[in-house]
Order: structure tokens, then sequence, then C-alpha cells
């Protein structure tokens, strides 16, 4: 008969040798005791050269296959991998059962009742040749009558429903699942990078050899993927991405380095958080050690790409603030909210999304799950596609990082300065106002981050303080224009006389070493403008004078401010194409640092 | 004569959870039973992988996360095991059949959720006192009665299809040495198993 027999020296030899073809399956202890065994893996291995160019009719296994734990009842794993192998060619093969036992009796002893009922699984109490010949002739002629006897697709598809295969502990979250999986058909799609890999390799292996993701991609029917061309995002941006995964080890960094690293040299600096040092650490030990790592890096990174789920304790969390990488990038925006974080994980909850898009996330990509391979065959390209998108966008608005780094402790001298008690309050402008520059300072960061691909936003919201405090500080009064130095001592900044109009630089000698003498303006254009009407008097020049005499800027120094009215009078305040430049705004954000001194 | 259980647990977080704050508080204090915790867990791991063994062979049984040691700890932890004859159980989350073998040694290979049961505790007890040494316990509990009665019948079924005289005298003397765990059982073998399977 043309049927094999997979046995382990556990049933009599006689009609072990009565088969023309059978499978000694056995596993030596040392096999066991290495450091990457799996029974899986095992099964595999021994069933892959099984299987290579054979064809069977029927295959006969024993309910166990160990000759010391009846109870393992290995037989039952092994005959589920070739149901559910593919590329082995037998999966519809009837598989009959040797043993004692009947199948309501073994039925009790595992969580494979469903596949032992199903379509095409037989048993036998019988260990003689003779009569199980007997038996493969009936199900050869009579099992179907006029149909080849294997089983139909639809018999198939039922047996799928019924049978029950549980994840091992190890994947009984989520979480880990995706993740190998997501990695698996990432590195697939990618053209194998399994093959080049150390890590991926044996994810590779973990992924196609594990029963469990056997069942899943069956009952999901997913096609295997076919090596694709990869996704031809071309990033034009250059900058540093660092990627923080309790998976990056696995194989995360060896694809991230695939796609961006290895594709765009000159253009992406690639780094990543060793997860080994997250190891049997705390999540608040986790969350320091992701902390210090962009810190103490040389130049804070561009871009980072963050899991959500990193810490054991992420698994049991209620709500997606306790979940070890929404606090990480609680803490990335607190260092600079320019950091751009695409956040890289298995979650699809709405409310998830929401509460860290609050929380400053600036992109999202899923990690592939069953579910996203079942419903769309070309999810893992388009991902790869999204992610290098995602990463080219992020880049292109790298600038956020610098303009922040002088934005961020502006504002948080702001809001410090507006929430002191009046006594203790030291800054030069009056608290009143710098109340109400805060307003205006709090919507320029947001329009920075709403808008950041137009600047000129969040360039008027800053000009507009600036303005206000200049004019608050050069004043019209009776003695003719002044700055306003402090409370009580004005400093007369403006002469004018039948002939000319003179700023006068008069400055105290204990704060300036300026020569002393008279400053007349240069220029026909502003000297034209001139009268004794402060609001007159161009915005530059007394922007001039209140950094010259207030605040000590010499006027060498303050002229690469004139730029910024000019720029806000000639394009900014208008309808149109925007000119203002990352420097313009981080220029505005000096000036306005020197103002509220 | 007490025996001396080790427990290599580098993960404590993953006994809660498995165990109650109760079973863990217990399994913390039972005198035959060393759990070393943190540091002191580390340094034991090293001493496996780097083959200092000298502590190990006190221990009757060892019970260790497989994937806390390195390929060679493993195999430094075979050899010792073989030639002091120790008992091992090796668990993990990642290991998704059980595996038992004796042929060196006795050998159990679990998931992480088998071991941390409500067994657990009482197999210890058993093993330590010495009403079992048998490690299959932990797993089936009970039902390591109807493990050996079904591998009795399975034996016997090889034994009487048997030609070759050699072979034959072999599997008798294996039919002699389990008969002798469950002598009255075997005397009446299929009562037996089927008294089990309708109690299940």
């Amino acid at each position: 008969m043309n049927a094999l027999l997979i046995h382990n020296d556990n049933l009599p030899t006689s009609l072990i040798n009565s088969f023309e073809n059978h499978l000694k399956f056995d596993i030596g202890q040392a096999k066991i005791l290495e450091f990457d065994f799996s029974f899986d893996k095992e099964v595999n291995r021994q069933l892959d050269s099984a299987f290579e160019n054979k064809s069977y009719d029927v295959i006969y296994i024993p309910y166990s296959l160990s000759l010391n734990n009846y109870l393992e009842l290995s037989g039952l794993r092994l005959a589920l991998h070739i149901r559910l192998t593919e590329s082995w060619g037998h999966k519809l093969v009837p598989i009959v059962f040797i043993g004692h036992e009947t199948k309501e009796q073994i039925a009790k002893l595992t969580d494979y009742g469903g596949f032992l009922f199903s379509s095409g699984t037989f048993s036998t109490t019988k260990f003689d040749y003779v009569q199980l010949r007997e038996q493969y002739n009936w199900i050869q002629n009579n099992w179907k009558r006029d149909k080849e006897p294997i089983l139909s697709i639809s018999e198939y598809n039922t047996m799928l429903s019924r049978i029950k295969v549980m994840p091992s502990a190890s994947h009984q979250s989520h979480h880990s699942l995706v993740n190998e999986w997501a990695m698996y058909r990432w590195a697939k799609a990618l053209g194998d990078l399994g093959v080049e890999s150390q890590e991926l390799a044996l994810n590779d292996d973990n992924v196609s050899t594990d029963l469990y993701f056997k069942y899943l991609i069956a009952i999901n029917n997913i096609s295997p993927l076919i090596n694709g061309d990869i996704p031809k995002v071309n990033i034009q941006n250059s900058g540093k991405v660092l990627l923080i995964d309790d998976e990056s080890n696995k194989g995360w960094y060896e694809i991230f380095c695939s796609i961006l690293y290895d594709r765009f040299p000159d253009l992406i600096e690639f780094d990543y958080v060793d997860d080994h040092l997250f190891r049997h650490k705390s999540q608040k030990e986790i969350i320091e050690i992701s902390k210090k790592h962009i810190i103490e890096t040389e130049e804070l990174p561009d871009v980072v790409i963050l899991d959500l789920r990193i810490h054991s304790s992420d698994y049991g969390a209620t709500s997606i603030k306790e979940i070890t990488g929404f606090k990480i990038l609680e803490e990335i925006k607190r260092i600079n909210p320019g950091i751009q974080v695409i956040i890289f994980s298995a979650t699809n909850k709405v409310w998830n999304l929401q509460a860290l898009q609050v929380a400053g996330a600036d992109g999202f990509i899923h990690k592939e799950s069953f579910e996203n391979s079942r419903l769309n065959s070309e999810f893992t390209f388009q991902s790869i596609e999204n992610m290098l998108k995602q990463v080219e966008e992020s880049l292109s608005v790298n600038f956020l990082k610098d303009i922040s780094s002088h934005l961020e402790p502006l504002l948080r001298k702001v809001e410090t300065n507006s929430n002191k008690k009046p006594k203790n309050y030291k800054l030069t402008i009056p608290q009143g106002k710098l109340i109400g520059y805060r307003d205006y300072l709090t919507s320029a960061n947001f329009l920075l981050y709403s808008n950041p691909k137009d600047l000129k936003y969040c360039f008027l919201q800053l000009i507009l303080v600036i303005e206000d405090i200049v004019k608050s500080i050069y004043i019209d009064s009776i003695d003719g224009h002044v700055v306003q130095w402090s409370l009580n001592e004005p400093v007369v900044c403006l002469e004018k006389n039948d002939f000319y109009t003179k700023l006068k630089l008069k400055p105290r000698q204990k704060w300036n070493t300026f020569s002393e003498g008279d400053y007349i303006l240069e220029g026909d254009f502003e000297k034209k403008l001139f009268n004794d009407q402060v609001d007159r008097i161009p915005f530059n020049y007394r922007l001039n004078c209140v950094l010259y005499f207030k605040h000590n800027v010499q006027l060498e120094q303050s002229a690469k401010y004139s730029k910024l009215y000019r720029l806000r009078s000639s394009s900014v305040a208008h309808i149109g194409i925007s000119v203002v430049q990352v420097k313009d705004v981080i220029d505005a954000i000096e000036l306005l640092k020197i103002l509220t001194v | 004569m007490i025996k001396n259980i080790l427990l290599l647990e580098d993960r404590p977080g993953r006994q809660a959870q498995f165990l109650s704050k109760e079973q863990i508080h217990h399994l913390n204090n039972l005198d035959y039973l060393f759990i070393p915790k943190e540091l002191e867990c580390t340094d034991w791991l090293h001493d496996i992988n780097s083959n200092d063994l000298h502590n190990l062979i006190k221990y009757d049984l060892v019970i260790i996360h497989k994937s806390s040691l390195k390929p060679t700890g493993l195999n430094n932890l075979r050899e010792i095991c073989k030639e002091k004859k120790i008992d091992l159980i090796f668990f993990s989350g990642g290991l998704n059949q059980i595996v038992f073998q004796t042929l060196e040694f006795q050998f159990l290979s679990i998931n992480s959720s088998v071991l941390y049961t409500d067994r657990l505790i009482e197999f210890l007890k058993n093993y330590a006192i010495g009403t079992t040494n048998r490690l299959l316990e932990l797993v089936y509990g009970q039902q390591w009665k109807l493990e050996v009665l079904l591998r009795y019948r399975q034996l016997q079924t090889r034994y009487e299809a048997e030609l070759n005289d050699e072979v034959k005298f072999e599997l008798e003397d294996e039919l002699s040495i389990l008969g002798q765990t469950v002598p009255t059982e075997i005397e009446n073998l299929e009562n037996e198993i089927e008294k089990i399977f309708v109690s299940i």
C-alpha cells in the first residue's frame, strides 16, 4: 500500500517492517537540550525530508510517539502539522491514528478532540499489517464513492473551523504574536532578509514551523508572500532616526537598517536603543534608559520609531496612559516636542490612537496582524511604503526640533513668570502684559506644529508679541521719544530739530561702552518718515533703540533683527506665498528672549 | 532523607502571572526548595554557563528557565545531570509540547504555564519527602497512573507481537519494571484503564 507509517519504535517491529514507507520520529535527549529546540521545529525538520517529492495515499501515526510518556500524545500534534503545512502536499490526505484507545478516550486527554472527529481522520485499534491494509483499501475504495479519497476543500475548511490550536505561553499576548508575524512578513517582502540576518532567520524559522502560526495562516487563508518590489519611496531629507522597540534585536533593527540606512546611507543615520538593556528592568527604568539614550547621544534624533508595549506590565494595562511606549512618547515630547515620533504598534483602538495623537505622536504605522494579511494581500508592501513615507515626511520637518529647542525655553520662562506672585516677579516687562504674551506664544507653538510646512502663521504670532513689547518700551513722553529703560529712568532717544532727526546715543557708561555722541540715521527713506508721532517712527528704528538702550545690544548685532519686521511687512502679513525660513523663526524667538529678560 | 530542589527563575514576574501571592509566599518558604533571587540567581546562571557546578550537585532536582542559559550552559547542565543523575525540569514560555525522557537522566521539558499551577507545591513536597520521584506527576497529578497503564498496554502489545527473542526479553524487563509501579492495577489492566477514563 502507498502509505507512510510514522513511529518511534513504539509499535510492534513486525508492523513497522511491513510498511514499505516508514519514518522513525525520534528526538534524542541531547536534541531537546539544545538552545533553540522546539518540538514543532523538529517535526518540520524530519517531515520536510519525509515528504520531499513523495505522495502518499494514507498516513498512519500512533497517538503517542514517546517511549516515556504516553500522554504526550505527540502523534496528534504531528498529524495537525501535516494538515496545516501546505508545502508538504499532504494536508488533504487521510490520517489513521493507531492505539488501543478510542477517539472518545483520547479526546478526554487533549485539546485536539475536534480534529480527531473531523473528516479524513480515522483510528484503529489493530496492530496487524493485514488489518491495516484492509482499512487502507476501505479508505481508498469506499470512504468516498466516485470521488478521490482525500478531504474536499469544504471538509478541510470545516475541519479548520472545528479544531482548536492553542498558542504557547510566549504567544499568549497579541503583541508578541503580531510582532513576530509582522517581522516575518516585512522580511519576506523585502527579499527574504532572513537569508542574511541570523535574527530574522530565527524568526522566520519560528513562524514557519510553529503550529499555532500554521493554524492562523490556514484559518485566515493567507497566501505566502511573493517577494515584491521594494516600495519606491524616495527619501530626500536627511536626519537621524532612532528605533525604540523591545524586539529590536530580534529583527526590527535589521529590517529598518535595510529599508533606511542601506538604501539611503548618505541621508539617514540610524540608531536603536539596545533592548537587551530592557531585560528584567522595571517600566520606570526602561523609560529612563530610553530617555538617557536620547539625551546623551551627540545630537537629538529627528525621528523616533516607537513601539508601545515594551514592559511586561503593559499587557495588563487598562489605559493607554499606563503603557511604557506612551510614557516614553511623553518624555520625548518633554525633551523636545519637535522630535517626530512615529508609533509602530499593533494597537488599532481608536481611543488609543486619539490619546497618542493628543500626547504628540506624529505618525502611526500599524504592525501587521493576521487579520490585516487576510483582508489585504498587499498590506505588507503598503505598510513598508507608508513607513518610508512617514519617515520622509517627518524628516522634512526636522527643523521643528531646532525651533523647539529655542521656543520651548521661552515658553517655559513666560509660563513660569506668568504664574509667579507679583512680589516675586522680576522681568522688566509688566506681568499683566506677559500673561497676554503667553497666549500669543502658545498660539505660535500650536501653529508651528499644526502647519509646519508654512511657518508664517507661527512667525506672525511671534512678531505680534515683539511689536507689542517694543511699543510698550519705546514711548512718546512729554520730553520726546524715550525708551523706558526702567520705570523711573526713561532715556531720551530721539531729538529733532529743523535740519535733521537724530538718534541720541548717550548710554550710561556703566553698562555700555559705546562712544558718546549723536548718531544720525542713515538713509533718506527712513529719515523721510520721521515725525513727532511716535506711531509713525519706523518699527526697526524703535526696535534698535530698545535693544540698544534697554538691553545693551550693539547696533551692529541688532541689525539682523531688522529684517524680521521687513519680512513681516513685505510678505508675511499678506495673502500669498510666504518666504519665512526656519532661521527667521529662530531669530524672532531669540529676539523675544532678549526682550523678555 | 529530604531531597533538595533548586528553582532558577530569572523573571520573578512570571510567577505572579500564574500563581497567587499566597502560593508565591508558600513557595518561598519551603525548606527543601531554594529559589535564588535577583543577583544571586544571575550568579547561579553565570556559574552554570561557566561550568562552575559545585553548588549544583547538592540538589536532586533542578528546575530552570531554559532561555536563561546560554548554549554552553545547557550543555554543561546536561553533562552534570547525566553524571550525577540529577533530575531536570526545563520550563519556558516558548515550549509548546511536553517532552519527557529518561534515557540519560529524568528530564522534563514543559511550558511555564504547566510548571506554575496549583499542583506545583504538592509535587515539590511529595518529591522532597520521597513519596514520588516521577516528574510527570507535576504535569498530570493523579493521572500519572493512567500514563503508566497506557504505556504498559502499548509495551505489552509490542511484546506479544515480537518475534525476536532478544528484543522480547528486553521488553519483558521493561514490562516488569513498569509493572512494579502499579502492581495491582496491571492485574486488571483494561478495567483499570476504562475506570480511569470514565472518571475523567
